[in-house]
């Protein structure tokens, strides 16, 4: 016996044989007329239609069984079960390449944080680092809450980063600011060590502890007035002020996004109306100004 | 023996006193806090006479007793920032018990809470709208031609304005702490000023926040106004006369009303960061304020240690304006400090009502017209105007500063600066 008999009929044979027969099994299965009638003999007209629907379905079914029991057909059917697993393993391939693609590229990206902060480092710490944190977030984490949203709720989801985008700047200027404030207190620490050794050697000191508090607060208001006017602190507190705003109208945008499904006006709609009132009042008393002194 | 370098016995026998203190102090402190305090402010009182708005005019009944000595009423107006009842913050140190137990006849502003909707009122709102409204009100009620007009920091920029575009209405105007020069770099709020963004600020806060101002506040000083003002509470918190005033002051300096937005805006464009008040450049409600129309007799008291309204800032409209009858007082004191401390009691009311009363009456019986339409001033000799009042030979410092007061050049000017 040969290794062909052995394995019995071929696969391509087998599919044709089973084409046939699904073919003549609907074929004959369209035809047949069992149609339910009504007292008249007429078939129902629900029944009616719901059976040509059928019939019809079956003949297409006929249709493409006999297509596709032809040889030629039978060839393309089995090429494509052959190079099937190919085109998914490519698929798949090129989904994960690209995706981890995508995952190298967020962990170089988070790796790369700070690198760009050569300037700055961080055993200056306390100024230097909440600048240097600051700057990191503006240049490398900023940019993760601005990746395009898409779909129904992109604009919802692109408000939402915003104002966690918003929120974070805010945060870090308020940090950089309050810093600030600290320094003359640091400072005028510092100072009354000095002044403090410096009344020891001369063998001044007070013995009223009241002085050493005026002393302090004198020396404390001196160092604040001199940070209230350095370029530095106005800068900090201009961009503090800006990054409150700007966190401030991002949150406001959510809520009224928020406020949109509840039945009370928006901020814009309030603000039109004020405008509205506003603007009548104002002529309603020109008006009667002018219709006084007539 | 020589003296020891540090006397370790007497800082620790003065530490061991004042601990004693401390602890007295503490459980007297606890009487006084638990008892009944009387820290009820601007409780003289007062009828409400006109109302529009948010805005109400108010009118101080006279002291039982006090003869009401001037035909002229005085209206107060308030800033914008704070509330009008620091005048009468204290029965001992009430400026208002004050005027009326020297026979002022005194209304008084009260611009109330501005909410949203009061975001679009514009400065031409409050000068043109309200304020003129309030005068002829008053003027009506009183069946007067003009009215004494005293404006407060902010209040008296409005009524510098006011006059100048009303100076027909304005018989004599007194501004105190008024900012009028705002290109100084005296004060801190003048230098931040100058960057600010008020246009995204509005934006973002419809109003200007009262708390968000009064938090600007607290930065200008933060050890006095955050330190050792509650320092100073600590020390004194055994002393009920001290603690009842200490809150009086507390209620009034938080109590701070947000300020319409478009009015902010346009007090920080035009003003803080343009100066056009003073440049003579200003445009209220479409028309120009010329400080030249400013020809009324004008009391202009300022602080020395003013760290809103330094002196820079407010002396310099007495230079300006078109009357010649001028005068400036610079008091020995603080923004505040003016108002209510005792020192100042002595001096600023005082010095206020003797100014009105030399002024009462003074310009009728030498004939001249005020109005904004007379084409011809007339201002009064030197020699009539007060015995006390310095004639001063300099020319006029409107051409010298090469200002828009043509009519006025080289007019003798009578300045007072104290």
């Amino acid at each position: 016996m040969s290794e062909n008999e052995h394995a019995g009929p071929d696969l391509q044979t087998m599919v044709m044989e089973w084409f046939k027969t699904v073919g003549r099994f609907w074929g004959e299965t369209g035809q047949e007329d069992g149609s339910p009638t009504d007292e008249d003999g007429q078939p129902k007209e629900a029944e009616r239609l719901s059976i040509e629907a059928y019939a019809a379905l079956m003949k297409t079914y006929h249709a493409f069984s006999s297509a596709m029991s032809e040889p030629s057909a039978m060839d393309s059917l089995l090429r494509t079960t052959t190079i099937l697993p190919g085109i998914t393993t490519t698929l798949l391939a090129t989904g994960m390449k690209g995706y981890f693609a995508l995952q190298q590229q967020i962990i170089d990206k988070i790796g790369k944080i700070g690198t760009r902060t050569d300037s700055y480092r961080f055993d200056a710490i306390d100024e230097e680092t909440l600048r240097t944190w600051s700057e990191i977030y503006q240049k490398e984490i900023r940019q993760f809450f601005n990746i395009p949203q898409f779909g129904l709720s992109r604009f919802y989801q692109e408000r939402v980063n915003q104002a966690l985008d918003k929120l974070n700047i805010f945060s870090t200027s308020l940090a950089v600011f309050l810093h600030l404030l600290r320094q003359p207190f640091e400072k005028s620490y510092r100072m009354m060590h000095e002044k403090i050794e410096e009344l020891t050697r001369s063998g001044n000191l007070p013995e009223d502890s009241r002085a050493y508090y005026q002393m302090w607060i004198k020396i404390l208001e001196g160092h604040f007035m001199t940070l209230f006017q350095s370029p530095e602190y106005n800068k900090t507190l201009r961009e503090t002020l800006d990054a409150l705003e700007d966190y401030l109208a991002a949150r406001g945008r959510i809520l009224q996004d928020m406020l949109q499904s509840l039945p009370v006006p928006s901020r814009k709609e309030m603000e039109d109306l004020c405008k509205e009132v506003y603007l009548l009042k104002k002529k309603i008393r020109s008006l009667e100004k002018a219709n006084s002194k007539e | 023996m020589e003296k020891p370098k540090i006397p370790v016995d007497m800082i620790l026998k003065h530490l061991a006193e004042q601990a004693e203190v401390h602890q007295i102090r503490v459980q007297k402190a606890t009487d006084v806090l638990l008892s009944d305090l009387e820290t009820e402010i601007a409780a003289t009182p007062y009828e409400v006479v006109y109302e529009e708005d948010r805005v109400k005019l108010k009118h101080y009944r006279a002291v039982h007793g006090a003869e009401q000595t001037m035909k002229t009423p005085l209206l107060v107006v308030y800033a914008l920032i704070n509330r009008e009842t620091m005048l009468d913050l204290q029965p001992q140190r009430s400026v208002v018990k004050n005027f009326l137990a020297n026979g002022i006849n005194l209304y008084m502003v009260d611009w109330g809470y501005p909410t949203y909707k009061d975001k679009f009122l514009t400065i031409d709102d409050h000068v043109n709208g309200y304020m003129d409204d309030m005068v002829n009100f008053v003027m009506e009620r009183e069946k007067v031609e003009q009215i004494n007009l005293m404006g407060i920091c902010m209040g008296g920029t409005f009524c510098v304005i006011y006059s100048a575009l009303h100076p027909h209405k304005i018989k004599n105007l007194v501004t105190t702490v008024c900012p009028t020069n705002f290109d100084t770099r005296q004060g801190l709020l003048h230098i931040w000023m100058k960057w600010l963004d008020v246009d995204k600020m509005i934006d973002t806060f419809g109003n200007m926040p009262g708390d968000l101002m009064n938090f600007g506040f607290l930065l200008l000083n933060p050890a006095r106004l955050m330190i050792d003002k509650y320092i100073g509470f600590l020390e004194n918190m055994d002393n009920k006369p001290f603690v009842e005033n200490f809150v009086r002051m507390e209620k009034w300096i938080f109590d701070s009303p947000d300020v319409p937005g478009e009015t902010f805006r346009q007090f920080i464009k035009d003003l803080y960061q343009k100066n056009l008040l003073i440049e003579n450049r200003l445009v209220i409600g479409g028309r120009h304020v010329d400080l030249g129309k400013v020809t009324m007799p004008m009391l202009n008291i300022y602080a020395q240690y003013d760290h809103l309204v330094p002196p820079e800032a407010a002396a310099k409209i007495t230079d300006v304006v078109g009357s010649r009858d001028t005068e400036n007082v610079c008091l020995d004191t603080g923004h505040i400090g003016i108002y209510v401390s005792s020192k100042t009691q002595k001096e600023f009311a005082p010095k206020i009502i003797n100014w009105l009363k030399e002024h009462e009456g003074r310009y009728e019986q030498a004939g001249q017209d005020h109005t904004e339409n007379a084409p011809d001033r007339v201002h009064p000799p030197a020699k009539n105007i007060s015995p006390g009042v310095k004639r001063s030979e300099e020319p006029n410092h409107a051409g010298k500063k090469g200002l828009f007061f043509n009519d006025l050049q080289g007019k003798q000017g009578i300045r007072k600066h104290t």
